[in-house]
């Protein structure tokens, strides 16, 4: 791999790393958030070299980072809410937003628009994903328990 | 007062602080159900948005108990409160403790404060890195950090001078991207990544995260309303950034 990418993935880490410190995480889950961090954003790297998208990237990498994020929750019981904000910190938008503001002040306004859809795609990548996974494990968790109840009723 | 009383106004307590934490409303709503049935609360509504919680209990002996609180700040996000918020709840709805016990408990979750230097070095290790991860230099990372401790400064100490979180994230925005500015002129740095790198440490990826969350899960005034907040603060803090440079620019 690159050594830009090395340097982005591990930046990545370190990122999702001092969030955690910001948001006052215990200790014990930093390494397991920041990992969870590191790795949505490796997705986010195998997907944009697939699809070439920025928008399937961004939800495909959210998808599979808060399903993640909800497996280690439940193994460290953990309310599952925050590993899932700090794994997916390296895909907010922080550039495009600039970007595009910094380009409408200069009057670039084509440019502007350029990173302002970007925006946009980032954020409904981001959203779509996270409510997408967070449907189907909700739809599981559902059927776990309904299947758990009609198993005892049919062992009576 | 009255036992229950006493009970649902500690639930109202348990409720405020996970939402000052950075909870979802999902979560509010069940931890405050939940406890209710753990204490012989035979039914129970609640209904808790970002600014208010509104909670009625009827006990088994049928009396009923309404309480609200308003919540008037927009709350931070401190994730070890709402652990061990999470984990008093399991506990009570094991084995419900008395209300005094309960009392103590809260208050000693609530004022198990952030310790500073936590949340500074994690600021300046957030800011640094993902400087660097937008493509900066080491050199635009280390500044990036000194003004991570800068705007961590002014959280501290503008914030609660500020009626409105959007015009503190204005003027904080503002202030740091003059900083950045100047020391541009002493330094050779890439301004814009700099800029990407403080202006993460201030996007409301919290607030932005719960509202979808709670857009899905069917709260959708809360969603709502946390959605056009963090877009607001969004826009507030570009706004403040760009003017920054629009000011130093046009000198």
């Amino acid at each position: 791999m690159e050594k830009v990418e090395m340097v982005r993935v591990v930046m990545s880490f370190l990122g999702s790393l001092g969030f955690g410190m910001i948001f006052n995480m215990k200790k014990r889950h930093l390494l397991a958030a920041a990992a969870g961090g590191m790795f949505s954003w490796i997705l986010y790297c195998i997907f944009e070299s697939y699809t070439g998208d920025l928008f399937l990237a961004t939800l495909c990498a959210s998808f599979f980072s808060v399903l993640y994020s909800e497996i280690l929750a439940r193994i460290r019981r953990c309310p599952a809410n925050l590993y899932v904000i700090i794994s997916l910190i390296p895909l907010f938008p922080g550039g495009s937003l600039y970007y595009m503001m910094s380009n409408a002040v200069q009057k670039q306004w084509e440019i502007s628009k350029v990173y302002g859809s970007e925006l946009m795609m980032y954020a409904l990548g981001l959203a779509m994903g996270i409510c997408l996974m967070s449907a189907l494990l909700d739809l599981f968790h559902q059927l776990y328990r309904r299947g758990k109840k009609w198993l005892l009723h049919i062992n009576i | 007062m009255d036992e229950k009383n006493r009970i649902v106004h500690q639930l109202m307590n348990v409720g405020e602080l996970l939402l000052l934490s950075g909870s979802e409303i999902r979560r509010v709503e069940e931890t405050i159900d939940r406890m209710g049935r753990a204490y012989g609360a035979v039914e129970t509504d609640v209904f808790v948005i970002t600014s208010s919680i509104v909670v009625t209990m009827t006990f088994s002996d049928g009396q009923m108990y309404t309480q609200t609180r308003r919540i008037r700040s927009s709350g931070g996000s401190d994730f070890s409160k709402i652990e061990e918020l999470n984990m008093l709840s399991r506990r009570c709805c094991a084995e419900p403790m008395s209300v005094d016990e309960l009392r103590k408990e809260i208050k000693r979750i609530r004022k198990n404060g952030q310790s500073s230097r936590y949340l500074i070095s994690g600021s300046i290790l957030a800011a640094g890195s993902l400087t660097l991860f937008f493509g900066g230099t080491l050199m635009d990372g280390l500044l990036a950090g000194t003004m991570a401790v800068f705007i961590c400064a002014m959280q501290k100490w503008l914030a609660p001078l500020c009626q409105n979180q959007v015009i503190f994230n204005l003027f904080c925005a503002f202030l740091a991207g003059l900083c950045i500015c100047m020391m541009s002129g002493l330094f050779p740095v890439h301004i814009d990544k700099i800029m990407i790198g403080d202006i993460m440490l201030l996007i409301p990826g919290v607030a932005f995260t719960n509202a979808v969350r709670n857009v899905l899960i069917g709260d959708t005034i809360s969603g709502l309303m946390r959605l056009v907040e963090s877009v607001l603060w969004a826009g507030a803090i570009a706004c403040g950034f760009v003017l920054s440079i629009w000011v130093t620019g046009a000198w």
